[in-house]
């Protein structure tokens, strides 16, 4: 019988063939030919990144010609100067010249030598890409990106708060401290609700990255774990992005992790695993390798299909559907829904709208 | 599911074609020919695949057009399955619609043309469904005398148009093109995470490889030299033009960055939420000679569209090239906004919760009354926010010249109540005078725009289900003077009378399978139309449809008591008084069995 409900209900985990499009997010230099294997981890791409742009039209400012610019330059290009550095031009008597100062703290980027033109950024960062699954590249589209297909399991994410990485999978368990666990580069699990003291603990152990289920209100503005809406005051951490990429399983105020993503998840312990943390939602993910928690999956189904419920009082349970609720139509609230009855693993059956169920196989 | 005149089509539906809607769920439409013109069959969805766990759409589609086919069994699909999958027995994708797409990239002009050329180039951009954000342009050929390059690479960076066209009619040391260069390239390559445009390239004369280089380092660079550009010889727009089209396909081809599309939509012509519901109200509007308005309210979007006295307008939250999911609606939505909706009251931290659990769940219901309110509020707050901050500052919709409003997308189908829906358009758009309430409740009138829009003759308005009447009168009084009395005169069965108050609001209803005559008298201080206090009577009889007749008298426009507690009892008020609302009382969202 779940099976025949299988379409209708989200499914947040997939296992065996994975199909990942990586994206070239700036421009850059793709490493891989089609056809190669690559691990995950593996770099594909590299590019450079620049925070703080200043672009100046240097001999407008000057008032010379493209070809003297380079002769007006004070700083060398890579140095890091102060805010309010001369970057270019003379301070002129009584300080009144033509000139070009640093806009803040950084570095003179280029100058070109044909137009003149300057860039001076606060900061720049030569840029990696990793594969997040292992598998043959399909396909290299120069400037695009590339197409990798391999096997694995991937749980989406509910939230994530920014950045990608990669490392070894380590379950902190109830009770375990952070920096009991981690010796730096590790992906930490927790299945507890995140807390703000517990994750500036796994910063201080150098973790690379953070899977939990779900953080309470204050979790969300203190560590910066999502947008903040119109008309609520910025968090008074200041804080715009987190310490490390953060992805939350289930959401906001949800509770534990459910069993089901724990059982997964442990599968992979020590195995390198790839977590993406995007702000735009529906893009999270956790990707797990093959192997054991690819047979876990397998094995979760057998028992009929496990799910989480995501809206409503029963919020942030689990259960196996075992059928479809026919005499139900509407959800409490008296929106038309399809519903489906569902064993919760904590006791007893309730009818739930089938578009409240998410499967966890 | 919607079936039009079963009889009269034919066995095996040939001519049968899909619209695909993408969204929390891949919506699939298929339409049939009757009588001359495509009519809705069926509407069948399932939850997207676009995003992660599996970012292939395939899936759900594939499932979605199987339960269409469930749905429609051997009527629509009477030809046997061969095998699963088998794109034999789909119907052509007609068209996709859904959120986030747009019929055209965005584009920033930066150049040296003449008037002339300009507004030819401005036509043929537009002319391909380009949405021009900005420009900095020059009739001068001294293009970098007259530029502010580094300030207008700032606007690009904040505008990040899909497209930045550089158009210069001559370049003959090179310095235009090459100055465009290096500021591109070193104003915006890796400035900003995920955003890498499109250049493109017009020069009189030979261009620039040098230059082009340069940019191709960095972007996709589409580049042409043209001829013309004088201001004694126009441009010619041959090449232009044909480079433009390959601009659009690229910038289509990045449409779902990151993601699995089968071929069949990747290809379909796509059509914005807001140009399908552009087309859907005008086709309202001249079937029947009247002043339309579609509301369409969604998790991720707000659209209103309107066609009126012959002009079609439309108006929309935040504009999306790509295809890719969104925030729910309420993050952009202040929170007392929303607060003056809820009648309960909540806390900003529990609006910022529903917010990003809807954005994380997106396909959830609202599971118990208080989370539809809430719900409810958000999608009241955000729509008359989109009127509000409409480009010139004014609501593009005249509210006193409504004939007919409809509610669509998701809000249609979760309401509750019928009258929950009437209430959400009654409380978007304020209409003045008596006004049609109609629903949409398969939210299919976006994808019956987007086939029409494909000229497609559609007949749209065999989904809408009538809901009543709103009798709103425009005026002020103290709450509790009478405001307007309504006489309902059914063809059969007892007259009702109702009298009611300023500030507040009633339903009258009757069988609904009787027709009625309508007649009202507005107080002194009070217009339907006609007048201050000049009775009226509807030409035509009214039938009450799934609602009745909502008398609004709460004056135009809506007022509010300055103080959080009388405004949450005013609103309960009307809540009670229209029935929208189960009582809330602690409840649980599912029965025990």
């Amino acid at each position: 019988m779940s099976n025949d409900l299988v379409p209708a209900i989200r499914r947040t985990v997939r296992s065996g063939g994975l199909r990942r499009r990586h994206v070239l997010p700036i421009p850059g230099r793709i490493l891989v030919d089609e056809g190669d294997h690559v691990a995950m981890g593996q770099v594909w791409a590299r590019g450079r990144m620049s925070a703080g742009v200043t672009v100046a039209d240097l001999p407008r400012i000057l008032g010379v010609q493209p070809a003297d610019v380079h002769r007006q330059l004070v700083v060398s290009m890579a140095e890091t100067v102060e805010e309010g550095t001369l970057l270019a031009g003379s301070s002129g008597r009584m300080g009144i010249g033509r000139q070009w100062l640093a806009p803040a703290r950084g570095i003179l980027t280029s100058v070109s030598s044909r137009t003149g033109v300057a860039i001076f950024a606060r900061d720049i960062r030569e840029v990696a890409l990793h594969c997040r699954v292992s598998g043959t590249v399909t396909s290299v589209k120069p400037g695009e990106g590339i197409v990798v297909e391999g096997r694995g399991v991937a749980i989406a994410a509910a939230l994530g708060a920014g950045g990608r990485t990669i490392g070894p999978l380590v379950v902190v368990e109830s009770g375990d401290r952070p920096e009991d666990v981690a010796h730096g580069g590790e992906i930490l699990v927790t299945p507890e609700p995140l807390r703000a003291e517990w994750v500036h603990r796994a910063v201080e152990a150098r973790t690379a990255a953070i899977i939990a289920p779900s953080a309470d209100d204050e979790t969300l503005s203190e560590l910066a774990l999502a947008p903040t809406i119109a008309g609520l005051p910025m968090p008074e951490s200041g804080a715009v992005t987190p310490p490390v990429p953060i992805v939350l399983t289930e959401g906001v105020a949800f509770g534990r992790m459910p069993q089901t993503i724990q059982t997964i998840l442990r599968g992979s312990v020590d195995e390198v695993v790839a977590v993406v943390a995007s702000r735009q939602p529906g893009e999270s993910e956790v990707v797990l390798p093959p192997g054991d928690s690819e047979r876990i999956v397998d094995g979760l189904r057998t028992n009929g299909l496990p799910v989480r419920i995501v809206a409503g009082p029963e919020t942030g349970e689990e259960g196996v559907v075992i059928g479809l609720a026919p005499d139900v139509a509407r959800a409490a609230s008296g929106s038309p829904a399809a519903c489906v009855r569902v064993r919760r693993t904590q006791g007893g059956t309730v009818a739930i709208p089938v578009a409240n169920c998410e499967a966890l196989a | 599911m919607h079936s039009g005149g079963e009889a009269e089509l034919a066995p095996g539906a040939a001519g049968r074609v899909c619209v695909v809607e993408l969204g929390a769920e891949t919506r699939v439409g298929i339409f049939v020919p009757e009588s001359g013109a495509q009519r809705l069959l069926t509407v069948a969805g399932a939850p997207s695949t676009l995003d992660a766990p599996d970012f292939d759409l395939t899936l759900s589609y594939e499932r979605a057009i199987a339960e269409a086919e469930a749905r429609a069994g051997m009527f629509g699909f009477p030809e046997p399955p061969s095998r699963q999958g088998d794109i034999t027995r789909r119907p052509p994708v007609f068209a996709v619609t859904g959120r986030g797409l747009t019929s055209g990239p965005s584009c920033f002009f930066v150049g040296s043309l003449v008037p002339r050329d300009l507004e030819t180039l401005e036509q043929a951009i537009t002319d391909r469904g380009f949405t021009l954000t900005g420009r900095a342009a020059t009739a001068v050929h001294t293009f970098r005398d007259r530029i502010d390059g580094p300030a207008t690479i700032d606007v690009i960076a904040a505008q990040r148009p899909d497209v930045v066209i550089v158009a210069l009619a001559e370049d003959p040391e090179g310095q235009g093109l090459a100055y465009m260069a290096d500021l591109l390239v070193g104003g915006l390559a890796g400035r900003e995470p995920g955003y890498v445009p499109v250049i493109t390239v017009f020069v009189g004369g030979a261009l620039d490889e040098r230059a082009v280089m340069t940019l191709e380092q960095a972007f996709t660079v589409h580049a042409a030299s043209v001829q013309g550009g004088m201001p004694d010889v126009p441009l010619d727009m041959s090449v232009p033009g044909s480079l433009l089209d390959r601009v659009a396909q690229t910038v289509s081809d990045r449409r779902f960055s990151g993601r699995t599309v089968p071929e069949s939509i990747a290809v379909a012509p796509v059509r914005s939420t807001s140009a399908a519901l552009e087309v859907a109200a005008r086709a309202l509007a001249t079937q029947q000679s009247l002043d339309v308005a579609v509301v369409l309210l969604d998790d991720d979007q707000v659209v209103i569209a309107g066609h009126q006295n012959g002009t079609s307008t439309s108006i929309g939250t935040g504009r999306r090239t790509d295809a890719m999911r969104a925030y729910h609606v309420g993050l952009q939505t202040p929170v007392e906004r929303v607060a003056q909706w809820a009648p309960e009251a909540p806390l900003p931290q529990a609006i910022r919760r529903m917010v990003l659990n809807r954005s994380a769940h997106p396909t959830t219901v609202a599971a118990t009354p208080a989370e539809l309110q809430l719900a409810h509020a958000v999608w009241i707050a955000a729509a008359r926010q989109v009127l509000r901050e409409s480009e010139d500052g004014r609501s593009p919709i005249d509210q006193d010249m409504l004939d007919l409003v409809v509610l669509t997308g998701r809000a249609a189908e979760t309401v509750g109540r019928p009258v929950q829906a009437a209430l959400l358009l009654v409380n978007v758009l304020e209409p003045v005078g008596v006004t049609q309430l109609a629903l949409d409740p398969a939210s299919s009138l976006a994808m019956q725009g987007a086939l029409a829009s494909s000229g497609v003759q559609v007949g749209i308005d065999s989904a809408l289900v009538p809901l009543g009447v709103c009798v709103a009168p425009r005026g002020r009084a103290t709450p509790g003077e009478p405001a307007v009395l309504v006489e309902v005169r059914p063809s059969s069965g007892s007259r009702v009378e109702r009298e009611v108050n300023a500030g507040t609001l009633d339903v009258i209803q009757w069988d609904a399978r009787v027709p009625a005559e309508i007649r009202i008298w507005p107080q002194p201080r009070f217009d339907i139309g006609l007048g201050n206090g000049r009775p009226a009577q509807l030409k035509v009889n009214v039938e009450a449809g799934l609602v009745g007749i909502i008398v609004d008298a709460r004056g135009r426009p809506l007022a509010w008591p300055d103080e959080q507690q009388e405004r949450q009892a005013r609103l309960q008020q009307w809540l009670r008084s229209t029935d929208a609302f189960p009582v809330l009382t602690p409840t649980v969202s599912s029965s025990d069995v």
